[in-house]
């Protein structure tokens, strides 16, 4: 009689799909809280950035705006940077070189020179851009806080339908599925109100030369890096339940 | 101008969502589907005769490591072979496999002092003189079990057969933040990408190393092409053209070293990248017309072909954002930029795609290491840097009558 062999390529996780359809019902549901109760949580999210701003003591006027729904507007964000003048040279120059030299060295590339590099450039273009046509900027404050919060609400949608698949078809109880569902959005809400006031107060204090850098390197790209994140934990915590459990093999 | 970048954006979105299709039906195979296994557990009594390739070149530093363990190996003596293969070193290689061959009948010195230094050239020279018909090969940072060879050749009983790849393990993968995220891309590369292409009989990929392939068949697709950077994803593609099939097996683990500085990481990542599409140019249009492949079989070879396209594609994508960006179009930018962030992360690298990642680990049974997976972006972000400057370069150099040549990997063990 031929003995089986235990090995780790033979592991099974016997996820049967009432199973893989229950723990994607659960993770969805707070996608749908956050579609029916959108009307009172987006002005929450508005007022939270709002205090915080406040708090900090830079000038907000709050306006209702998009579909009613309360957006935030810092009046006084000047541009810092009218056409020809020296702060949008020093940026521009400064950023070109700081740049070039970070990534230049190709044989000596490192992640953070990568990232430091990209956001030198993408500096070094918009200093250039307010050097030469400040006054052409297009947006003010206000477009980029709307342009924030639609996007934000966006992801806030995605979060629970990415997560519902790919922890749907983990062996998990659906109550956990919902738990990392939730945990995650309501993160995601909390990050993107302190990413919001940190930015408004950022472009408050540096001027709207900066957008570009934040849009870029502070937008989608840090949503995803903490969805990742929770689902890194999940699948950890899945290991975990899974030795406490008997293992199934298939040969 | 600007209607040219979104057109961009919308195209590269949707090859993105492509990819992450792609990966996510690979995950969810290996994680919901029970796994092919080639003959793994068919126990010969009176196998083929094997012939073992190990190429070096200034290897002083694992050269014993690997001759040691490969003459623990249980496959029968009469019928194994070592061609330990010193390629113009100038360290005390030569010196070490001289030491091997006196010792053990079953270790053969070449050495190559003249003619065209790298892998590709080496092998070819060392296939002409080899006496087995399956040819296994070994890079020298490898330590096979003693069990591997019997693994590996086993899979050869179906005539068909025509390559067989093993599982790559990490031997060092405690040493710093870039060996355990290579650790976590080496598991999703081989416990779930190889593994559900195997199981969905697509094309396993040859990896060079810890694999091995029939000599008849070697020679029927006409041999390495000493120009080519990966030549083992070419043989690949050769043996799949030419009706062979490529198995992999899960089971046959190898311990290799992997690279502990960003350093070398970057000289691998970018030999990998213009290799990888040297074959893209070679190979993509044949794999599409090919008659005797399924559909679903092309499309998956192109995309396996181009995978490190998507860093330049990538590249450009910031370029043509930034175009988009300064001309007003923020509220645009948002829906390509939020695809971007989700499928990009998702696709580039070296099949390490986050939801793959996490189904290795589940399937593995250790969990812990996957708390690191968020700083893979660390490696998305050079890896995005990295092919770029590569294929750039290597396209600059072609237009120019220049060649890249090969570079050796860098070891660490002491």
């Amino acid at each position: 009689m031929q003995v089986p062999i235990y090995h780790r390529s033979y592991r099974h996780l016997s996820t049967q799909p009432a199973d893989i359809g229950k723990g994607v019902l659960f993770g969805l549901l707070p996608g749908v809280v956050i579609l029916l109760g959108a009307s009172v949580i987006l002005p929450f999210h508005g007022r939270w950035v709002v205090a915080l701003l406040e708090w900090m003591r830079i000038p907000v006027t709050p306006r209702m705006s998009y579909y009613g729904r309360l957006l935030i507007v810092v009046p006084d964000v000047p541009s810092f940077a009218p056409a020809h003048s020296v702060y949008p040279a020093v940026v521009a120059i400064a950023g070109w070189i700081v740049g070039l030299v970070l990534l230049m060295p190709l044989s000596r590339l490192t992640p953070l020179r990568v990232i430091g590099g990209v956001a030198s450039l993408v500096s070094g273009v918009s200093g250039t851009f307010f050097y030469f046509a400040g006054e052409r900027f297009p947006y003010t404050a206000l477009d980029f806080a709307n342009v924030w919060i639609r996007a934000e609400f966006v992801v806030w949608l995605i979060i629970p339908a990415l997560l519902a698949i790919i922890l749907g078809t983990l062996p998990l109880d659906p109550g956990i599925t919902l738990l990392y569902s939730a945990m995650t959005l309501l993160y995601a809400y909390w990050f993107s109100a302190i990413r919001l006031t940190l930015f408004l107060a950022f472009l408050h204090y540096a001027g709207l030369i900066w957008l570009p850098c934040i849009y870029f390197l502070g937008g989608f790209l840090l949503d995803f890096l903490y969805i990742v994140s929770y689902y890194a934990m999940a699948v950890s915590r899945t290991t975990r339940i899974l030795r406490q459990r008997r293992e199934v093999w298939r040969w | 101008m600007v209607a040219v970048a979104k057109l961009y954006l919308f195209l590269g979105a949707f090859i993105l969502v492509a990819y992450t299709v792609r990966h996510a039906i690979f995950s969810s195979n290996r994680l919901l589907h029970r796994s092919r296994h080639g003959l793994q557990d068919l126990f010969d009594s009176a196998p083929t005769r094997v012939t073992v390739l190990v190429p070096m070149h200034n290897e002083e530093r694992v050269a014993d490591h690997i001759l040691e363990a490969l003459l623990f190996s249980d496959y029968p003596r009469d019928r194994l072979e070592i061609i330990a293969i010193d390629d113009h070193s100038t360290d005390r290689t030569l010196e070490i496999i001289k030491h091997y061959a006196k010792r053990d009948p079953r270790v053969r010195t070449m050495h190559r002092g003249n003619g065209r230094p790298g892998k590709p050239a080496a092998l070819d020279d060392a296939i002409a003189t080899a006496t087995g018909e399956i040819v296994v090969v070994f890079d020298a940072d490898y330590i096979p079990g003693t069990g591997l060879l019997r693994g590996l050749v086993a899979p050869f009983t179906d005539p068909a057969v025509g390559a067989v790849m093993g599982r790559v393990v990490p031997l060092n993968c405690g040493v710093n933040l870039l060996t355990r995220l290579l650790d976590l891309e080496r598991a999703a590369g081989y416990q779930v990408d190889q593994q559900a292409r195997h199981n969905l009989r697509l094309l396993p990929q040859y990896g060079g190393t810890a694999g091995a392939f029939r000599r008849t068949a070697y020679h029927a697709v006409g041999g390495f092409d000493p120009d080519v950077l990966a030549e083992d994803t070419e043989l690949t593609f050769r043996l799949r053209l030419g009706g062979w099939t490529v198995v992999y097996a899960n089971r046959c683990e190898c311990y290799e070293e992997v690279p502990q500085t960003w350093r070398v990481r970057t000289q691998q990542i970018r030999r990998w990248a213009i290799g990888h599409t040297q074959c893209f140019r070679r190979f993509a249009w044949k794999m599409i017309t090919d008659p005797g492949l399924r559909p679903i079989e092309r499309i998956d070879a192109v995309m396996l072909l181009a995978i490190y396209l998507i860093a330049p594609m990538l590249a450009l994508a910031l370029i043509a954002s930034l175009l988009i960006f300064f001309n007003g179009g923020m509220n645009v930018l948002n829906v390509f930029l939020i695809t971007f962030a989700i499928m990009a992360f998702n696709s580039i690298g070296n099949f390490a795609s986050f939801l793959q990642i996490g189904t290795a680990v589940l399937l593995d049974g250790s969990g812990e290491r996957v708390r690191l997976l968020p700083l893979n972006l660390f490696n998305f972000a050079l890896s995005i840097a990295v092919v770029t400057e590569a294929l750039i370069t290597h396209g600059a150099r072609r237009l120019f009558g220049g060649r890249t040549g090969w570079q050796k990997t860098e070891r660490f063990r002491s």
